[in-house]
């Protein structure tokens, strides 16, 4: 069957112009949508898409009709030189057409993207502030709640600082007042070779000191620690620097130095006390064993010599006694206490009436209520003549001989107060205030008055144990006086 | 399985380089090559393929989208049609092509290979309607947005 070519060539013909008639609409059509909005992507998109669809077709078109126009007036050999050129320049639009195809995703992505952005961008810079705010408010805190921290500048200026920083060194000027580094807290190190700034400037990495600052008459021990701070191309800009207050742990470093010196005092000391009486014994005992290398001894002087051992036998003990209160009290268990009820008042006259006996050198006054009330009530008799015995003695012992002891004691309704008074040497404001630790000795020196220093601490034991409270009254160079309560305490 | 694909890939070549000069029709030999030119075809329907592909993944719709797709789907007809036209070009002969001199009148077609050649030959027939409807696709996008 014969079928004209005529067809062909027309429906070639008239494609080909329709083809570029229409495609040149198109462009015009792309055109005037990127123009109603010329930064959205995917108008761009299409426009493109749309001229390559152009490229391909005009190449095309022309193609064809050139091709049409050379066979129909027979001259097929120049079709045969130009069709190449035609070809590859459609071949190229087909390339054209499949890159911006393959792109095509990538740009309907962008444009969904800015379309999402562009709707939600105020939901998301609200969100976006709101986690920031709230990022930076967590930073502060962690900033304002650790060790006081500051930036310093190369040239000292006080860039930066946390509100802890400002609570021990506080700006006198305005916030915006710039001050220098050694303005804001002066230091032993500030204009020296040991500033730490000038050491991070050096090359130091890190540089630690330990420093004293006085606030507001408050001597405050720190730990700096300084780092270099630089800018975000690594310059050197400056310093970061924290203190940490090691205040407490420089106390408990003094305590504890304080506390083995007092240690060191007290063996020194408890030899020598259990030394003495010990030897005395040791050289009445020898007496006695061997009175006829002393040309004998009459009964009277043996009677005395075995009073001597006795009395400092009893000496010893009462040293062993307090030492074994103090090693109670020390491990935290109370002291032995066995209440019964005791007349006060007489326990009282009894012991004052074996100082004066005894203690010739002093004079005792004692006052006490002519017709008491009530005296007698549950005391531990044992431990309040330790207590009364141990606050007689130091009366005795800080106070000259011929000076006068005075002993009162009254009742009220609660209970009696007794007050034992001398016109010793006293203390000053430091004796007084460590009067009652335990091993503490006013006087440490070789020269001092004898003891362990534990009578007072184990008397303040004692008056608790019964409920009561003692404080002591004193004044340098006049005397000293003790006050003691004891509460009725009734069955 | 790769010397299965070489000599597939062998056979395809000697039939394209193994032409039939019909210069009468034959827009894609000489220098450019038809081997290009059809590699140009194939890039161009995979172009539209994956397009198809993204617009329905990305559900895309709206006024123009079904235009637009409806371009795209004559597109790729169209670019079948001509990788064929151009294929069986080669093995038109001369014989085929009624002439006068060297104008061409008339073409017999005696088998259904003839025919469908013929048809690919009227190839504006399938690309005048897929840009009408590219051009409408702009049209309706240009009004609604």
């Amino acid at each position: 069957m014969n079928v004209p070519w005529s067809l062909v060539v027309f429906v070639d013909i008239l494609g080909s112009v329709l083809i570029l008639l229409v495609s040149c609409w198109c462009a015009i059509h792309s055109w005037q949508l990127i123009k109603k909005k010329p930064d959205d992507v995917f108008r761009n998109y299409i426009f493109l898409f749309t001229l390559a669809i152009l490229f391909f077709a005009v190449s095309r078109s022309f193609g064809h009709l050139v091709k049409q126009l050379l066979l129909l007036n027979d001259m097929a050999t120049t079709w045969k030189q130009i069709a190449p050129f035609s070809g590859a320049i459609n071949s190229t639009s087909f390339v054209v057409v499949f890159a911006l195809s393959l792109s095509f995703g990538r740009f309907q992505k962008v444009h969904s993207e800015i379309e999402y952005y562009k709707d939600n961008l105020e939901e998301m810079i609200t969100e976006r502030t709101e986690e920031l705010e709230k990022s930076k408010n967590t930073l502060e805190n962690i900033l304002n709640n650790s060790n006081p921290i500051n930036i310093t500048a190369i040239n000292f200026d006080l860039l930066q600082a946390n509100q802890a920083y400002y609570s021990l060194w506080p700006r006198d000027g305005g916030k915006s007042e710039v001050i220098k580094c050694y303005e804001s807290r002066p230091g032993d190190y500030c204009h020296t070779n040991e500033c730490p700034l000038k050491l991070i400037v050096e090359g130091s990495e890190e540089v630690v000191q330990e420093v004293s600052k006085n606030l507001q008459g408050d001597v405050r021990d720190f730990i700096t620690t300084a780092r270099p701070f630089r800018d975000v191309d690594g310059k050197l800009i400056g310093m970061v620097e924290s203190f940490q207050d090691i205040t407490l742990r420089k106390k408990a470093e003094r305590a504890l130095i304080k506390m083995d010196q007092m240690k060191s005092e007290f063996i020194s000391t408890a030899a020598h006390e259990l030394n003495t009486p010990l030897s005395t014994m040791m050289g009445y005992t020898e007496f006695l064993r061997t009175p006829d290398e002393f040309g004998g001894f009459t009964d009277k002087q043996k009677y005395d010599f075995l009073n001597e051992v006795y009395d400092n036998g009893e000496a010893l003990s009462r040293i062993i006694v307090d030492l074994l209160d103090i090693s109670r009290i020390e491990s935290g268990k109370p002291i032995p206490m066995v209440l019964e009820e005791v007349d006060f008042m007489k326990v009282l006259r009894k012991k004052v009436k074996t100082y004066i006996e005894n203690n010739s050198g002093h004079t005792f006054h004692l006052d006490l209520p002519g017709n008491p009330v009530q005296s007698e009530f549950k005391l531990d008799r044992h431990r309040i003549n330790q207590a009364l015995e141990n606050l007689l003695s130091n009366a005795v012992k800080y106070s000259p001989d011929g000076k006068q002891i005075v002993i009162t004691g009254k009742e009220d309704k609660d209970g009696w107060e007794v007050r034992i008074e001398d016109n010793g040497i006293g203390m000053n404001t430091d004796q007084l205030n460590r009067v009652f630790d335990k091993f503490y000795r006013a006087d440490a020196s070789n020269t001092a008055t004898q003891g362990l220093g534990l009578g007072m601490s184990i008397v303040k034991q004692i008056i608790e144990a019964h409920g009561g409270n003692i404080r002591v009254e004193s004044t340098e160079g006049k005397g000293t006086a003790v006050i003691f309560n004891l509460p009725y305490v009734t069955a | 399985m790769l010397i299965g694909h070489l000599r597939a890939t062998s056979i395809f070549l000697a039939i394209m380089l193994e032409t039939n000069q019909a210069w009468a029709v034959q827009a894609h030999g000489g220098s450019e090559g038809l081997v290009s030119h059809q590699i140009g075809h194939f890039l161009f329907i995979t172009g539209m393929g994956y397009l198809l592909f993204r617009l329905r993944s990305m559900h895309q719709k709206g006024a123009g989208w079904l235009e637009f797709k409806t371009f795209v789907w004559l597109l790729i007809a169209w670019n079948v049609m001509t990788f064929s036209g151009h294929w069986m070009n080669e093995f038109v002969v001369n014989e085929k092509f009624v002439k006068d001199q060297a104008r061409t009148l008339s073409f017999n077609i005696e088998n259904l290979h003839d025919a469908i050649y013929y048809l690919t030959r009227l190839d504006h027939l399938i690309l005048v309607p897929s840009f009408a409807f590219l051009l409408m696709a702009l049209r309706k996008w240009r009004i609604s947005q």
